[in-house]
């Protein structure tokens, strides 16, 4: 499968967050085949690539939705490789899936009541994250089913935040939100990362996702193509040739 | 004129008392299926392990004669401990199989649970150690003491659900699991937990309903429970399952309607109202079996 003329992807020795080898699927159908994903504590970090890749799988096994067949996962020297997804917050880990990801039926308030399960201090949390999100406040006691699609990404995120995790996946920000919206979640992004959590998304929306990320993973056909700072790839024709569209 | 508005009002009396009974039976339901999202047959076994646990407990067979509120709340988390218990042998195991499974396999727990019950205690009919009472009475309506306590106990229980759902944890983390439980677990909410602690509320909320409805319509025998599981089904279904506070309502509609029915039209066929209700509902709202969120 491997193009010779591919770069391997180079280990990260100062990573916060380390995927090594990352290899499963579902059922029978394997679907990622050794994957490797570092990210630093200050970095948010973008995982692309072509339909089918696999970055939705890549996620899912690295938060522990999906057991890994193969491969190790560890969090600044901590192996996640077993842990479940309901105890990833306890190691600083916190994950914003594209869909489904506030609960419908609770308040903005409930919500990160929610998130706040695993907070030591939620009052002074909440108030740092309302300067982020200020909607969210005016929104306290409307039910999260009633928000926009733009107030239920900020909530999600929110929601993730509230622990305060070293770590954020973020699955496809940018899915499903209006174009004049989209700039504005990036922006939040950036905001969070330089709020000291690192970040780990991946995004269709590369152009807009890149001008924010550090750095950026092709994966396809669940293996890793290419690995490079943002701005490589931004410049870079080849990639811009087959991952970006002219 | 006035014998037929004495007679209307004593009838909704009537009627909200034996709502508010079905209330706490249907909450109790609902609230399981907001989290496992399958309807539970076995749930009428509550009902009727919670009333002979109070029966044996306040006098008749184990040597005890504790009063019967006391005999009561044990009876509530013995049932409610029981009801974990055989949601673990039971229905943990096929938790990931959907629904349907789910359901037959109740079905099959609610026959093992009324015979085993059977075998042991015989199908006499039984009463709990209730005193006669007399109404009391203003403008020639009213009700004993004993069935405005029965009354009084179905709404503090009601106002318990609701401070547990809307101000404690976790009702908060019932709620979310019951919302989207994939999220609860992302959140890091031990949703495990959180389902085998419905299952304490839940079982909790069927025995006592079943004291309740053995209070107000002594005697009973062990298919009590299972009778009765048509009117909390009609009740829970009316108010869109899943939904505690829709199967309050749902549940003094059913309790009004049952009872204006038995008086106006005919005392025959009591189980009937409610069962016209539940097939009309099915009819003209399938939405309220379609599910929801507590």
């Amino acid at each position: 499968m491997h193009n010779a003329d591919l770069e391997t992807v180079p280990e990260i020795d100062d990573a916060l967050f380390s995927a090594r080898g990352i290899e499963t699927g579902y059922g029978e159908l394997q679907v990622l085949y050794g994957v490797d994903v570092d990210v630093r504590d200050d970095e948010i970090v973008l995982v692309f690539g072509p339909n089918g890749a696999g970055k939705s799988t890549l996620m899912k096994a690295l938060y522990g939705r999906l057991p890994l067949w193969e491969g190790t996962t560890e969090i600044g020297g901590t192996d996640l490789s077993e842990v479940r997804s309901n105890r990833m917050i306890e190691h600083g880990v916190g994950f914003v899936p594209q869909t489904d990801n506030v609960f419908p039926n609770l308040t903005v308030s409930e919500n990160l009541d929610i998130g706040a399960i695993h907070t030591e201090d939620p009052a002074s949390r909440r108030a740092e994250l309302f300067e982020l999100f200020p909607r969210l406040e005016e929104r306290l006691e409307q039910t999260a089913e009633t928000l926009s699609g733009g107030e239920r990404q900020m909530l999600a995120m929110a929601r993730a935040l509230m622990p305060d995790p070293d770590l954020l996946f973020i699955d496809e920000p940018s899915a499903g939100l209006a174009p004049q919206l989209i700039e504005r979640t990036f922006e939040h992004i950036a905001r969070i990362r330089d709020d000291g959590t690192a970040v780990l998304m991946i995004e269709q929306n590369v152009n807009a996702a890149l001008s924010v990320a550090d750095r950026g993973y092709v994966l396809d056909m669940g293996e890793n193509r290419f690995e490079a700072d943002a701005e490589t790839i931004r410049e870079s024709e080849r990639i811009r040739d087959l991952y970006l569209g002219k | 004129m006035v014998a037929f508005v004495t007679q209307f009002v004593q009838t909704l009396i009537y009627g909200l008392i034996e709502g508010s009974v079905i209330s706490v039976g249907a909450v109790g339901l609902t609230l399981s299926y907001g989290v496992t999202r399958f309807i539970n047959f076995a749930y009428g076994e509550f009902l009727t392990y919670g009333a002979y646990l109070a029966l044996f407990l306040s006098g008749a067979g184990l040597g005890l004669s504790l009063p019967l509120p006391v005999a009561t709340i044990v009876a509530v988390l013995v049932v409610g401990a029981f009801g974990v218990g055989v949601s673990r042998v039971f229905f943990e195991p096929l938790s990931d199989r959907g629904p349907l499974p789910l359901l037959i396999t109740s079905i099959g727990v609610a026959f093992i649970l009324r015979y085993a019950l059977t075998a042991a205690v015989g199908v006499s009919a039984k009463q709990l150690p209730v005193p006669l009472m007399r109404p009391v009475e203003v403008f020639g309506v009213g009700t004993t003491p004993l069935r405005a306590a029965v009354f009084l106990v179905a709404i503090a229980t009601m106002l318990l659900i609701h401070v547990l759902l809307t101000y404690t944890m976790l009702g908060k983390t019932m709620r979310a699991t019951s919302g989207n439980r994939n999220l609860a677990e992302i959140a890091g909410i031990d949703t495990d937990g959180v389902v085998r602690r419905t299952w304490f509320i839940s079982a909790g909320a069927g025995a006592l309903a079943g004291v309740l409805y053995a209070v107000l319509f002594a005697p009973f025998r062990p298919t009590v429970g299972f009778e009765y599981l048509i009117v909390i089904f009609a009740a829970t279904l009316l108010g869109g399952i899943g939904r505690p506070y829709g199967a309050m309502i749902g549940a003094i509609i059913v309790g009004v309607a049952m009872n204006l029915g038995t008086t106006y039209l005919s005392a025959e066929y009591t189980m009937a109202y409610a069962f016209a209700i539940l097939v009309g509902v099915l009819l003209f709202k399938p939405d309220g079996i379609a599910g929801g969120e507590i």
